[in-house]
């Protein structure tokens, strides 16, 4: 090869790397005349638009809700301007504040639902979670119909390659851990959680916090912060509802939390002591990456935690802390208290989750689970998510649908589609946060 | 200067504008916009139904089957193959008769998959290898959704090839995009391997490609499921007090 072609391959694979990297960046920073960049948007829904759905597949429902951006560096710092302003919190802030207390007419109850992306996403609009959130959006908002839905949509620098298969897995772990042990993201949560609830968490307004991959870890990081806040004062929950889903993280990030749980026997009950979940951690059968990707790097880690070997069986039936450390809270069969399973009748305290005519699910309770808390771990049939990255298709979205309706968490009860899905007939009322004394 | 003067009120409206503009912090949320029209991200690649799956999505759908790791690695095992058979016998062996090899099959892929996105942009079929009506339950129609037996699924699998069991239709586009693909190489085959039959071949060849392609997207999650299902880990002991 001579110099010339030499030059010209390197000048062509540099092309390609720097073609193929993703910059980090504030994708929502509120570029005056940007209208790509504004921070908050206030979207209408329609369930015929052809842009996105056929004629016999809808893509949105028909609703309204309102989106929000919060963005975050690799370091887990918010994006500020030049005055140190972190403008995209104080916009959603402003947001919430807008729509709870209505220039025209009285202060109404809110449901926000807050979203932290996972691995191979960020905040801009070619990313999956974006439209894969929009669309959970639509649809959460369409039974929602006495309340106005505020989503916000949490963004970290969580994809480095396009068209990334698995090659950035152990690279943007660290960056998820940063931003999740970092404390703006807990002030964050809750100032955004406490704009909507009160800052007591009990003014009647409603919020699930979702996260998803390594945005499982960010959460679980926050939450656990949060709701042991709460539990020191036996005071509301901050949300209604954490949602894991394909926790891309060890189980050891919320096992502390979990042992707290148990130890102080915490319930989540409604007035009619059905128990509900407060955390939902859900991985998908199929999700290999947290199957075997993860629990292999982990292993193989350097920076792993020492195994500790334990007196005596744990709680969870654990005889060390190998398992903790390198295993998701989902994919551990210790944890799990819940199953999911084809069925027609659910069991006592069970949720039918109804897909079509002839299809349903059930949300059942273990009879034999060691872990009694309301944090549920479960393992996904790959009918609702069928791989790691693929969340948000259309019968996750009934069956997210379906607990919120349970814990009565959304509040359309005309909505005849749904309302058949329930087994149900009537909401027993909202759960609320109990230690034994 | 008096208001009546309109160069004034205009410098004065001006003003007040950038007052305003520099002043307003927060964006106006309450005006009602319509969402953007989906892109080429992953979901929507994924899940947008084949109406809405417009030519945007359809050249993104393209151009990832031109340059990606899999295409380059087919041509590669294909082209290694060819060397190891000796099949051209004109073709050199050794390091420039693979990259004579592997250059051949990766065009041969290159223009198969242009012309299949030609083809099913005109037809309007869905290019994808497993659209998502057949993985939700929203057609009652037959052979439109999922199948219930490994055998169905099978046949639908190999079916969604050349017919379009939504619509009642056929999708010529990947039977095209084979034919092209298998006889592009005529173009500079060496005089053993530049006969019509030569070329039927290898669109066969290119067509049992989409074959298993279809065959791996219908069964991939299972195999990943199973995968998933056999290794029940962290399970937990009996006490040990």
């Amino acid at each position: 090869m001579n110099r010339f072609n030499k030059k010209l391959c390197f000048a062509i694979l540099t092309a390609i790397c720097l073609n193929g990297c993703i910059r980090t960046q504030n994708y929502h920073a509120d570029v005056p005349n940007n209208p790509a960049t504004k921070s908050t948007v206030y979207y209408h829904f329609d369930a015929s638009d052809p842009n996105y759905s056929g004629k016999k597949d809808q893509y949105f429902q028909t609703s309204n809700a309102y989106e929000a951006y919060v963005e975050f560096n690799a370091s887990g710092d918010p994006y500020s301007d030049e005055k140190g302003n972190d403008v995209q919190l104080k916009n959603a802030m402003g947001l919430i504040q807008r729509v709870k207390h209505p220039v025209a007419g009285p202060a109404r109850k809110i449901a926000l639902y807050v979203f932290i992306h996972g691995w191979k996403n960020n905040a801009s609009e070619e990313t999956g979670n974006v439209w894969g959130f929009r669309r959970f959006l639509s649809e959460i908002a369409a039974q929602h119909c006495n309340e106005p839905v505020v989503g916000v949509y949490i963004g970290w620098p969580g994809a480095a390659i396009k068209g990334d298969t698995f090659l950035t897995f152990w690279d943007r772990e660290p960056v998820a851990n940063n931003v999740g042990a970092n404390k703006h993201l807990t002030d964050t949560l809750r100032a955004l959680l406490q704009a909507a609830k009160g800052s007591s968490y009990n003014d009647g307004s409603t919020a699930v916090v979702v996260g998803h991959s390594f945005g499982g870890i960010v959460l679980e990081r926050a939450a656990t912060t949060l709701l042991q806040e709460q539990l020191a004062n036996s005071a509301a929950s901050p949300a209604e509802l954490f949602l894991l889903l394909n926790e891309a993280g060890a189980a050891a990030i919320g096992i502390d939390f979990l042992r707290q749980l148990h130890r102080e026997k915490v319930t989540y009950n409604d007035n009619d002591h059905h128990p509900h979940p407060l955390l939902l951690s859900m991985t998908s059968t199929g999700d290999v990456a947290t199957k075997f990707a993860y629990p292999g790097a982990e292993f193989l880690s350097y920076k792993r935690e020492k195994t500790t070997i334990y007196p005596v069986t744990d709680e969870f039936g654990q005889q060390n802390s190998l398992p903790y450390n390198i295993l998701t809270a989902a994919n551990m069969v210790a944890l799990q208290n819940h199953q999911i399973v084809p069925c027609t009748t659910p069991s006592a305290n069970g949720l039918k989750i109804t897909l079509t005519a002839k299809s349903s699910y059930c949300m059942n309770p273990i009879a034999s689970a060691l872990n009694t808390t309301p944090y549920w771990i479960m393992q996904l049939p790959q009918v609702f998510v069928p791989d790691h990255s693929s969340v948000f298709q259309a019968y996750m979205l009934k069956l997210i649908a379906a607990v919120l309706q349970d814990s009565a968490v959304t509040s359309c009860t005309g909505n005849k589609r749904l309302a058949a899905e329930f087994v149900r007939t009537s909401p027993p009322g909202r759960p609320s946060l109990k230690k034994e004394q | 200067m008096t208001m009546e003067n309109p160069l004034s009120r205009s410098l004065v409206l001006f003003l007040l504008g950038i007052a305003n503009a520099s002043g307003q912090t927060t964006p106006e949320p309450d005006k009602v916009d319509t969402p953007p029209k989906p892109g080429c991200d992953s979901y929507s690649m994924q899940t947008l139904p084949r109406e809405a799956f417009r030519l945007k999505q359809r050249a993104c759908f393209w151009g990832s089957q031109l340059f990606t790791t899999n295409a380059l690695l087919g041509a590669a095992l294909n082209g290694a193959i060819g060397e190891a058979r000796h099949k051209p016998p004109e073709w050199a062996q050794g390091l420039q008769g693979f990259g004579e090899q592997m250059g051949t099959r990766y065009t041969q892929g290159m223009v198969k998959s242009t012309a299949t996105f030609i083809a099913s942009a005109f037809t309007r079929e869905d290019p994808r290898p497993k659209p998502p009506q057949f993985v939700q339950l929203t057609h009652e129609k037959k052979g439109c959704g999922p199948a219930g037996s490994i055998k169905g699924r099978i046949g639908q699998a190999l079916v969604r090839t050349v017919w379009d069991a939504c619509d009642s239709r056929i999708a010529p586009g990947r039977m095209i995009g084979s034919f092209a693909g298998g006889f592009v190489g005529l173009a500079w085959a060496p005089p053993s391997q530049n006969k019509v039959s030569d070329a039927l071949v290898n669109s066969g060849t290119g067509f049992a490609g989409y074959i298993g392609d279809s065959l791996f997207s219908e069964f991939e999650y299972d195999i990943f499921g199973f995968l998933g299902r056999m290794f029940g880990m962290g399970k937990p002991h009996p006490p040990t007090h």
